[in-house]
């Protein structure tokens, strides 16, 4: 496998709405990984989403899916993805059966004993009407379509929301089975840093509208850092070089994107620890600003 | 493509049922001289009608945009179901006369100037109806569609009237039927035609959400 | 063979499998030859990124114990005894230091040191005669 083949390839990639802008967005999507689009809600997610997909017209920009352009050659692009949308928008009134029956035949590489296989795994009734399942069937039932037609690409937006912990665990090994072959890709989206991050290998950071960054998960654990320590260390110099802080009466803490300026300044007076994307994305969205004063 | 027409036939599954309940009610309890315009063009109109509520409601133009279509289909199949549906009405107004032949006394009369006035009213209908939900959403399509249907209603009720006085009134030689039954449903397809284009150029840079 | 991930260690997880297989290696579990699991397998099997296995792999890659086929998956390397011993003395070398450092620490000087390791040595030793 070449390991710098890209399964997707955003250039300059921009759209603006009345009440949110999503800033040109150059970025490559590694072929045979994993990777999270992880942000804070409203930060742009599913627009970008949409935009890969065609849903979203970009004002600006170019979207490449496996080495071809869309939206010109979407209908052989898309024939290769399995999409799992954040809510279900499939016909609520009829029964899972009918609703396969609608979408099979748009894939010529639907495979029946897999669909049938899933939906016994996922104890789904193909007689069950759409709109009596729970929000967590429903997305059952959207992973047992993408996973059903060979897809090399599996596009999920927010899929852990409704999902319960034991079946994301087992949502866990479903993504590693995936993968397994190297030519497969999955992307997701999820504003909350859940099991899923576990997996991934590549996070793409969305805040307000704007990639903050998109590297592996071993390159970003290595580059920042989480400085607890006391109050009296944070000076002008040393706030500045922090990327967000929060102080409270017993102590600061806060991250740095450079953990060899962190060790250099802090090491000895304060505890640098490995933050968790969580940590990442509290500190990016709140920045230093609100806190400092 | 031929999967997208196929989806929207299979889609409105249930609401058959509606189309041989305007069969019973204004073929046979009706019967009058608008009952097959009625029975023909509500039942296109309704099933067109149906399909797009059906798919605003579950926004299913973000499942449909993840399909391996062009948008550029979408729009196609959408105007190909139109005429798919009103071949449906037009059989179902014709069956509703075949039948009346056996069981009423007075049967319910289908000519071809029926037909043609079924076809106009439905490709006016939906000529109006796909730009407006292409521009403005379902919301506003909803109120076109309305609008649209009491605006056919209205044309089919007008329509019946002069139909009795031409028939009546005008003796059947001076005016060919043949003409006027070429200037509606070629005048219509014209329409259909040009709202195709505008829908088209509409849907090309929308965005699909909810 | 086990690999047991901590979360809460705040060790990087490919450090982790890195320490685990090499002492399984050096200990004789793996023998040499003996195919590991492949890369997406064990991240699947533990629950991780396939680019931290990756990692943790080139990592023993380098430290030639494990070598990598393209399109067969990875090996234990067969290296001679002699570079496996000297791979374990370096890894010997690593806890002596940190004994050393824990004696320093302690105010403790050479020669008690030694005492004490020879007093060590040879209670092992008797337990084997």
């Amino acid at each position: 496998m070449n390991q710098d083949e890209n399964v997707i390839e955003l250039d300059g990639l921009s759209k603006s709405y009345s009440r949110f802008k999503l800033e040109p967005i150059t970025m490559s999507i590694k072929q045979g990984y994993i990777t999270g689009l992880v942000g804070p809600n409203g930060a742009g997610k599913s627009t970008l989403i949409k935009l890969l997909l065609g849903m979203a017209v970009p004002d600006r920009g170019e979207v490449r899916i496996f080495g071809r352009r869309m939206p010109e050659r979407e209908q052989e692009i898309k024939e290769r993805i399995g999409y799992v949308s954040d809510e279900s928008h499939y016909y609520e009134h009829l029964s899972i059966g009918a609703m396969k029956n609608v979408l099979a035949p748009f894939y010529s590489c639907w495979d029946e004993q897999q669909y049938r296989q899933l939906l016994d795994r996922f104890e789904l009734h193909p007689k069950a009407r759409i709109r009596s399942l729970s929000k967590g069937m429903k997305m059952k039932l959207s992973l047992v379509f993408a996973l059903s037609h060979h897809a090399d690409l599996l596009i999920m937006d927010e899929p852990t929301a409704g999902l319960d912990p034991v079946f994301r665990r087992e949502l866990l090994d479903m993504l590693a089975d995936f993968i397994q072959e190297d030519t497969r890709s999955i992307v997701f989206s999820t504003h909350v840093t859940t099991d899923l991050d576990r997996i991934a290998d590549y996070i793409a950071f969305v805040d307000k509208g704007r990639l903050v960054f998109c590297d592996s998960k071993e390159e970003i654990f290595e580059r920042y850092a989480l400085i607890k320590a006391d109050r009296s260390l944070l000076d002008r110099d040393t706030r500045g070089t922090l990327i967000g802080i929060r102080e409270t009466s017993v102590g600061f803490e806060g991250l740095s994107a450079n953990r060899e300026e962190a060790e250099r300044l802090f090491g000895g007076f304060a505890r640098i620890e490995i933050p968790t994307l969580e940590d990442i994305m509290f500190y990016t969205a709140k920045g230093r600003s609100g806190a400092r004063v | 493509m031929f999967n997208l027409i196929r989806k929207d036939m299979l889609v409105v599954r249930f609401y058959y049922l509606f189309i041989v309940l305007y069969a019973i009610f204004f073929g046979f309890i009706m019967n009058n001289e608008a009952s097959t315009i009625l029975v023909g063009a509500l039942s296109a109109i309704m099933l067109v009608m149906f399909s797009v509520s059906l798919e605003t409601k579950s926004k299913s133009i973000l499942f449909i945009g993840s399909l391996p279509v062009k948008r550029k289909q979408i729009v196609q199949a959408k105007y190909a179901v139109v005429i798919v549906f009103l071949i449906i009405g037009l059989f179902m107004s014709l069956l509703v006369h075949l039948v009346s032949l056996y069981v009423l006394d007075n049967p319910v009369e289908w000519t071809w100037m029926q037909a043609s006035l079924t076809t106009g009213i439905v490709l006016l209908f939906a000529s109006l109806f796909f730009p407006v939900y292409y521009w403005l959403g379902d919301r506003a399509a909803q109120v076109v569609s309305l609008l649209a249907i009491f605006l056919a209603v209205s044309v089919i009720v007008g329509m019946s009237g002069v139909m009795s006085e031409m028939t009546f009134g005008l003796p059947l030689d001076t005016g060919s039927p043949a003409a006027v039954l070429s200037v509606i449903v070629g005048g219509t397809l014209l329409l259909f035609v040009i709202s195709y284009g505008l829908s088209q150029s509409l849907f090309r840079k929308k965005d699909m959400a909810g | 063979m086990n690999i047991i991930i901590s979360n809460a260690s705040g060790e990087p997880i490919y450090l982790q499998i890195v320490t685990q297989l090499r002492s399984a290696i050096l200990n004789g579990t793996l023998s040499p030859g003996q195919g590991l699991p492949s890369i997406r397998q064990l991240a699947k099997d533990l629950q991780i990124s396939v680019i931290t296995t990756k990692r943790a792999y080139e990592e023993l890659e380098k430290e030639g114990l494990v070598d990598s086929v393209i399109g067969k998956g990875s090996f234990v390397s067969g290296a001679s005894s002699a570079q496996i011993r000297e791979q374990r003395i370096r890894l010997m070398e690593e806890k002596m230091r940190e004994i050393v450092k824990e004696a320093k620490g302690l105010d403790m000087g050479l020669d008690q040191l030694l005492s004490r390791f020879g007093q060590l040595y040879s209670d092992e030793g008797s337990e084997w005669l």
